[in-house]
């Protein structure tokens, strides 16, 4: 399967790769504060500070069984509440 | 009971036992009946018996009256021979054969001594029971050991002790399997209580006397023991050798007491020699009676049990009362040794003469070598030592090359069978035993391990030099792995190799063989091709960076990445196991760089591109995914709209400009690839596919128009259109997207459609546009209808039927037709 890791011109791999191959693709980032974010990831940085846009921002709260969902066309998430980043389907 | 030479049919012969003077075999002594026996009850065989005096007769030592001495009973019930096969360890079965032993190792006058010792044979066998105790009691009276012949070897029992004895000295120092002499009850065990009896008494005593003196003696001989034993009190250590000399007879001189401890070290007797000492010593210094051990009595012969106790008895008393006289140290030192026999003795008898054969046998062959006498350890240490037996003994001499074993038997082959003429059949059948087994050991296949069908390893053997190893397990999964490397590796070559021929033979090479590649193909997950998408994307910036400082860039890395040589595939193939870059073609980033990737290409490269694109129609995302008639609500999903919406941006867009430069018959070739590769039907329904056939058609026929063809590649090119018209044909309504008010709206998104059919109908000649207008004339008069339907009065959707119209006339003018809302008419020049 990961037929990658015996290519001969594969680089040296490094964790921020995974979210380098998600660039202009739908991820989904989970926050701090029962938040997540799905998004095209425009851009990231190695603090995982992320760009997303055509982003839904998931909201979840005690209680309540449906999160609040806020859309937004482009958004800045600041890394330090980055979770966990995964591909995702739109 | 039925006891060693025992004739029971025979006649009565006086009082004693009938033995037959002649040498026995074992195999003809023992029938097998001891074994038999149930001996519990024999205390009552005087009370069975015991009335009638014919038996009597029989047994001379077993008169009735005796019983009124006391331990009559036992007496009477165990005729001469019993009470020593009652008594006689292996060890001190061994001690008889020391002669032997010297004779085989080195020293010579056993065959005088064993000669000496035959000759009495006839009346020593004729011991009764109270001769044998007149001898046993006169040993103390007497001690005069040292003259007294070997006469045990005369007793025709007394064969068994040496062969035991060989046995016992295997050059190992194995301990020895007694074979079948444990099977006597009556046979070589016996005789040595006799034996030991006969050294301390030459002439043998009237039975009567003999029985009288019994049981007296035992206790008058008491007061006597320590006086005898302390007479010579100071050298008393070498009273004891002379006492042991006595009971070993065969003790050649050279023997001297501790002395003998050095021919302990003569390998072959080292194990046994050790034990029959112990034994020995301990014989001496119980009284100088040939007592034996009650112990071990026990353990061999319950059935002697009364004996025994008698023996016991008298043992323990006589123990005590020189103990009283010994000095403390020789006291302990007593003790010491006592503790030491009775330690050795514990275990003797646990094995069966068939364990320790199949011990033997092992053993030997375990060590058996191709050079033993460098291998064998045994072997050095003897060689050292007994330099002599190595190198001058007439038979060793020719055994150089032998092994040890086999030596061994040899030796005793020799002494048993050749020189002293008393082959013994057992004996030899032993021998010839362990011969195979050393014969079966050499010839086992050198290899140490071998695996077997079906085996979890490889079987590994071991002998003396190489133990055995463990279980050699191999992974199966380890060599699966290399082997699907390896074919990895020549797969992959096959297919640059393959690749990178020129367009003409990629042309050829496109057949329909491709699509079945004999090689195992590779597989890419969404990771892989992420990974390669940005790496292509890297590759790009870095050429475009550099293509900012220098006109002459180096874009072979560029197209090293973009891997459209690495896997060949063609539509229909597993998803994953598709080229790389076309499965890149399926990602919306792949797209935008197109335009930007295509600039750096060379003309080869790009044309490479677009047959692998040609031939991999199906398995782009947007052909796959594009088409309504895969989808039940005949709609194509929005993401796959939008992903087509970038392909006709980019994708289109770049093909267009691309086949701007592709010659006449090189898009005949992308022609055929496609026609060959795809579905062209299912392909046509979709917007993607649709509009790279009106590419590459109306290139063509751009190029026809410039009038530069040559008639053969006209001809090609009829046939190919021949082709692609055969396959649409029937279909043509198909490409036709259902639903066609939702794309009506005026956009030029559904023109691609009439675009196409407008450049099918001018490729074409009149009967194929007689085809076309046959099967899409609903669609004509329909769009003509929907523009009707647009009241000119309503200026916000005029533009669509404006457009509607265009669209459609843009294929009738191919016709020589045009088309308003209400009638077709022909076109007006």
């Amino acid at each position: 399967m990961s037929t990658v890791h015996t290519e001969p011109q594969q680089q040296q791999q490094e964790p921020l790769d995974l979210i380098r191959y998600q660039l202009d693709e739908f991820v989904l980032v989970k926050l701090r504060g029962a938040r997540e974010m799905k998004g095209k990831l425009q851009g990231y940085d190695s603090h995982c500070n992320m760009v997303l846009s055509d982003a839904q921002e998931f909201i979840f709260s005690e209680g309540e069984e449906q999160p609040v969902v806020k859309k937004s066309e482009m958004v800045f998430i600041r890394g330090d509440s980055v979770i966990l980043i995964s591909p995702t389907s739109e | 009971m039925s006891f060693f030479g025992f004739d029971a049919t025979g006649p009565p012969s006086g009082r004693h036992p009938d033995q037959p003077s002649e040498s026995y075999d074992f195999q003809d002594t023992y029938d097998g009946l001891g074994e038999q026996l149930d001996e519990t009850d024999d205390a009552f065989n005087e009370m069975t018996f015991g009335g009638q005096g014919d038996i009597g007769k029989d047994f001379s030592f077993g008169n009735a009256p005796h019983a009124a001495q006391g331990h009559g009973a036992p007496a009477k019930r165990a005729p001469a021979p019993a009470p020593p096969k009652s008594g006689v360890s292996y060890a001190q079965v061994a001690a008889n054969d020391d002669e032997f032993m010297q004779d085989l190792w080195g020293t010579g006058n056993a065959p005088n001594k064993s000669e000496d010792q035959a000759a009495p044979n006839p009346e020593k066998k004729i011991m009764s029971l109270e001769e044998l105790e007149a001898q046993l009691t006169a040993i103390d009276q007497s001690q005069q050991p040292l003259q007294f012949p070997p006469q045990p070897y005369g007793m025709p029992g007394m064969m068994p002790p040496p062969q035991f004895g060989g046995y016992m000295m295997p050059p190992n120092g194995f301990m020895p399997p007694p074979g079948q002499y444990g099977q006597f009850p009556g046979g070589p065990i016996p005789q040595q209580m006799p034996m030991q009896p006969i050294a301390g008494q030459q002439v043998p005593m009237p039975p009567q006397q003999m029985q009288q003196m019994h049981h007296p003696n035992i206790q008058g001989q008491h007061p006597h023991q320590p006086q005898v034993q302390t007479q010579p009190q100071p050298p008393q250590p070498q009273q004891q050798e002379a006492v042991e000399r006595v009971a070993l007879a065969q003790q050649v001189p050279n023997h001297v007491g501790r002395v003998s401890k050095a021919d302990m070290s003569q390998f072959p007797v080292l194990g046994s020699k050790e034990a029959q000492k112990f034994h020995v010593n301990h014989q001496p210094q119980t009284g100088g009676q040939a007592v034996v051990e009650p112990n071990q009595q026990q353990v061999e012969q319950p059935e002697a049990h009364h004996q025994h106790f008698n023996q016991h008895h008298h043992h323990h008393q006589n123990q005590q009362l020189s103990q009283a006289e010994l000095s403390p140290e020789q006291q302990e030192k007593l003790a010491r040794r006592q503790e030491k026999v009775a330690r050795i003795m514990k275990y003797s008898g646990i094995m069966n003469p068939k364990d320790k054969d199949f011990v033997t046998r092992f053993q030997l062959s375990q060590i058996v070598t191709e050079d033993p006498y460098n291998e064998d350890f045994y072997a050095q240490v003897y060689k050292v030592i007994h330099p002599k037996s190595v190198n001058n003994g007439p038979q060793q001499a020719n055994q150089q090359h032998n092994s040890i074993a086999q030596a061994y038997l040899e030796q005793s082959g020799h002494r048993l069978g050749g020189r002293y003429k008393r082959a013994d059949v057992a004996l030899q059948r032993m021998q010839q035993q362990v011969q195979k087994a050393v014969t079966v050991a050499k010839e086992r296949p050198k290899l140490t391990q071998y695996a077997r069908e079906g085996a979890l390893g490889k079987i590994s053997f071991g002998s003396g030099k190489k133990p055995r190893q463990q279980l050699e397990i191999f992974s199966k999964a380890a060599q699966r792995e290399i082997e699907r490397k390896e074919a990895e590796e020549k797969g992959s070559e096959a297919a640059v190799e393959g690749s990178t021929t020129s367009f003409g033979s990629l042309k050829k090479d496109r057949s329909p063989s491709i699509s079945a590649p004999s090689k195992p193909s590779k597989k890419y997950s969404k990771k892989d091709i992420m990974s390669i998408l940005e790496n292509i994307i890297s590759e790009l910036m870095n050429v475009e960076s550099e293509s900012r400082n220098s006109a002459d860039v180096d874009t072979t890395r560029l197209w090293e990445s973009l891997r459209v040589l690495e896997q060949s595939s063609s539509s229909g193939d597993d998803e994953a196991e598709v080229n790389p870059f076309i499965q890149c073609l399926n990602y919306n980033k792949a797209l935008k760089i197109l335009l930007r990737l295509f600039k750096f290409l060379s003309r080869e490269q790009i044309l490479t591109i677009v047959t692998l694109v040609m031939s991999n129609l199906e398995n782009l995302s947007v052909i796959k995914n594009g088409s309504y008639t895969t989808y039940e609500s005949k709609k194509v999903p929005d993401s796959v709209l939008r992903l087509v919406e970038s392909y006709s941006l980019t994708f289109s867009k770049v093909l267009m400009n691309a086949a701007l430069y592709f010659k006449f018959n090189e898009i005949i070739g992308l022609l055929v690839i496609l026609i060959e590769h795809n579905n062209v039907s299912f392909v046509s329904t979709t917007k993607i596919g649709l509009s790279i056939l009106t590419t590459l058609l109306s290139r063509a026929e751009l190029i026809i128009g410039e009038g530069t063809i040559s008639a053969t590649d006209l001809s090609e090119w009829s046939s190919c259109y021949d082709e692609l018209f055969t396959s649409l044909e029937s279909r043509i309504a198909a490409i036709f997207p259902p639903h066609p008010e939702d794309v009506d709206d005026g956009s030029s998104r559904e023109n691609y459609v009439w675009q196409f059919l407008a450049t099918l109908s001018l490729g074409g000649k009149l009967s194929h546009q007689r085809i076309i207008v046959d099967e899409v004339r609903d669609e004509i008069f329909g769009a003509m209808n929907r523009a009707k339907a647009i009241d000119n009065s309503d200026l916000a959707n005029l533009y669509k039927k404006q457009n509607l119209l265009n669209n459609l006339n843009m294929y009738l003018v191919v016709m020589g037709l045009v088309a308003d809302e209400n009638e077709i008419k022909e076109l007006q020049t």
